[in-house]
């Protein structure tokens, strides 16, 4: 028998590692008898490495050498919005690498993003091999947002790499949720997926039928999420200090830290009470203690259930579907447990939503049912039509884009064009690939670009060249010139800059701090 | 998996290149758009390179890997009905696969309706313009747009597009 297949759901907040053991999923509870594992990296100065939960738990004393949410900041170049503003909310210091990559420093060394989460996934590794007694796992299905970019995408199974996994599959959460709910042994149905995590949304639709799981359309935001909501209450306690003591605790480091630590306690307690007490002293300097109620706090994160639910209407429209033909509503990432959001989601959709798997580990467990799946040879299996989220583009004139691959078209998928050069003699062409919903090349994700080359020597519009876009079954995707004349062809992965090379996945494997346990 | 099924996945590789998107996904020209999705999911059933899990068959792989990518390319094509009108009328004259040239003329067509310009000999400076500048030919792309803001002073997309090559 086959070694058996991790499922892993990589999480902005928090990671949580499954298995399917005797056709059924368990979730591996960590080395602190925890189901959740933070995603916390902290860096002690003696040279050690915490990870998890106890990297969390002294992000107040050392919050500049304890890395959180790097999430939100994989696969992308230092000059985007997000890894900006990370830079004014994190207390970690984000550096640029010599491509725009982001990294991070800590002490001499500047960490890739990559390093952190391979961290965080050997940690998960770990827990699984103690707990299933062997050190031969190492399959591992991860997930990602589904609205994750090539780079996102690429940066995640690197990641894997790095922590000495090889990632059969990048799935994306929301299908995870759908096939740990199962909905597939019955009739067809159809099923909305409404995913708020730590740090990003995601709305899914989705259908269901015996074998087979489709999804009809997917939509989200890379930008909200659960630490948004954290956020807003920062701002809102930082606001109340700052009018009784005349100073920004949100200047300093250590209090900023303290109180995105505070401000995601309260917001967990406020989905049990109507109103929670929060001592402020430690960050205020004098004793101060306010009360926020869920009503103040609901008030808050109005605009971002809004945006949420706008979504979810546009992705509606995409999957060419209303709420009155969907069947069911999965609830996915802890951001889901606050009531305001199911309430939100309850009026939407007008019915109640399943949660009937606990929303914060219902992604790994449906991971860990679809690693079993691809690993077993013998079964009819559970066939999965998924499908790209964002319109993969071809560089035109102009600073134009090309559409070559529409949004929501299944993958996985390829499609040839044929170009021809457009001066004499033309050695090189240049191919640059984006993602993204805009005409416009600035307002796309740049994916990578090489020159194709050289060519055939001949008047302008003579040569023709074939170039033909792949997106393969975890959403990475390739491209490959043919030079139709000579037949020649070159295949390059479309690389950015900020993406790792072979080489660079393979040392930074074999120089990865070990963690102290 | 039998010997049957691989001999038949083979067989239907070896052909895809001589089949029309209709005769691949087993329908009518008239296809609903239901029965369009119906012919994908069976096919996809059937050809889904997940069906063959950890199997050692390099060349088993391949063939379902190509069968399944060109399915979901007539999938795409045929499910959006301005692919699918291009397509039946480039399979009239016998190209099997969409030709997306014809796809993109049309849409550039559409957008040739936004450029900027309202005189006839604006817009027609300012394509000679934008022409010249893809060949490269920066002094030949000022000199045409110039003309185009003789034409229209005002124009703003002229004018932005004079400071851009003045620019470099």
């Amino acid at each position: 028998m086959s070694p058996p297949v991790l499922g892993i759901d990589l999480g902005t907040s928090n990671s949580v590692v499954s298995v399917v053991e005797a056709n059924r999923p368990t979730v591996i509870a960590n080395q602190d008898g925890e189901l959740t594992t933070a995603s916390c990296v902290a860096f002690l100065p003696n040279g050690s490495v915490l990870v998890g939960n106890p990297a969390r738990a002294g992000i107040g004393q050392r919050p500049e050498r304890t890395v959180r949410s790097s999430k939100r900041l994989v696969g992308r170049t230092s000059s985007s919005a997000e890894v900006q503003k990370a830079q004014e909310e994190m207390s970690f210091n984000i550096l640029s690498g010599a491509h725009g990559d982001v990294r991070v420093q800590i002490d001499q060394r500047a960490y890739r993003l990559e390093e952190i989460a391979a961290m965080i996934l050997r940690e998960l590794a770990h827990s699984a091999a103690s707990y299933l007694g062997t050190t031969s796992v190492t399959k591992a299905v991860i997930t990602v947002p589904a609205y994750f970019n090539d780079n996102q995408r690429e940066a995640t199974r690197n990641a894997a790499m790095i922590a000495g996994l090889e990632p059969l599959r990048i799935l994306n959460e929301p299908t995870a949720a759908a096939l740990a709910y199962g909905y597939g042994d019955q009739e067809a149905k159809r099923v909305a997926v409404y995913d708020f995590g730590g740090g990003t949304f995601d709305l899914s639709v989705l259908e269901m039928g015996a074998g087979v799981l489709e999804v009809l359309a997917t939509g989200g935001d890379t930008y909200l999420g659960g630490d948004d909501m954290d956020g807003v209450i920062v701002d809102d306690l930082a606001e109340k200090i700052l009018n009784k003591t005349g100073r920004d605790p949100r200047q300093d480091p250590a209090a900023r830290a303290v109180l995105w630590d505070l401000a995601e306690t309260s917001k967990r307690e406020l989905s049990e009470h109507d109103t929670v007490e929060i001592d402020l002293e430690v960050v205020a300097g004098i004793p101060m203690v306010y009360g926020l109620t869920r009503n103040r706090f609901d008030q808050l994160i109005e605009p971002l259930i809004q945006r949420s639910i706008e979504i979810c209407d546009s992705v509606l429209k995409e999957a060419k579907t209303g709420t009155h033909l969907i069947d069911g509503v999965v609830l996915v990432g802890g951001s889901t447990r606050v009531p305001a959001v199911r309430e939100a989601v309850r009026r939407f959709f007008r019915r109640e939503p399943d949660t009937g798997i606990d929303p914060d580990l219902v992604v790994s467990v449906g991971a860990a049912i679809y690693g079993a799946s691809l690993n077993d040879q013998s079964q009819a299996q559970q066939i999965l039509l998924d499908v790209t989220p964002l319109t993969l583009r071809l560089g035109t004139v102009q600073r134009f884009t090309e559409a070559i691959i529409e949004k929501n078209a299944p993958i996985p998928t390829e499609r040839t064009r044929t170009f021809v050069t457009s001066r004499d003699h033309q050695e090189f062409v240049a191919i640059r690939v984006f993602q993204g919903e805009s005409d416009l090349q600035a307002d796309n994700t740049l994916l990578g670009e090489f020159a194709f080359g050289p060519l055939t020597l001949a008047p302008r519009g003579q040569v023709e060249i074939d170039v033909t876009f792949e997106i393969d079954p975890n959403g990475l995707v390739r491209v490959t010139a043919t030079d139709c004349q000579t037949g020649r062809a070159a295949s390059a992965n479309v690389r950015l800059s900020v993406k790792m090379n072979d080489q660079s996945v393979a040392e930074a494997s074999a120089s990865l701090p070990g963690t102290a346990r | 998996m039998s010997a049957d099924w691989r001999t038949a996945v083979l067989r239907v590789a070896q052909r895809l290149d001589q089949l029309n998107y209709f005769q691949l996904l087993n329908l009518k020209q008239d296809a609903s758009g239901t029965e369009i999705r119906g012919g994908f999911r069976r096919l996809a059933q059937h050809y889904h390179p997940d069906r063959l899990g950890g199997m050692d068959d390099p060349e088993l792989h391949q063939a379902v890997s190509a069968i399944y990518r060109r399915i979901t390319e007539a999938y795409s094509t045929l499910r959006n009905p301005i692919t699918k009108a291009a397509y039946i009328e480039g399979l009239e004259g016998g190209e099997l696969r969409l030709d997306t040239g014809k796809v993109r003329s049309r849409s550039l067509a559409r957008k040739k309706a936004e450029e900027p310009g309202k005189t006839e000999a604006g817009k027609r400076h300012y394509q000679a313009a934008l022409a010249a500048l893809e060949k490269g030919d920066l002094r030949a792309a000022k000199s045409e747009i110039r003309s185009a803001l003789l034409f229209e002073r005002d124009e703003p997309g002229f004018q932005a597009l004079l400071k851009r090559i003045e620019s470099g």
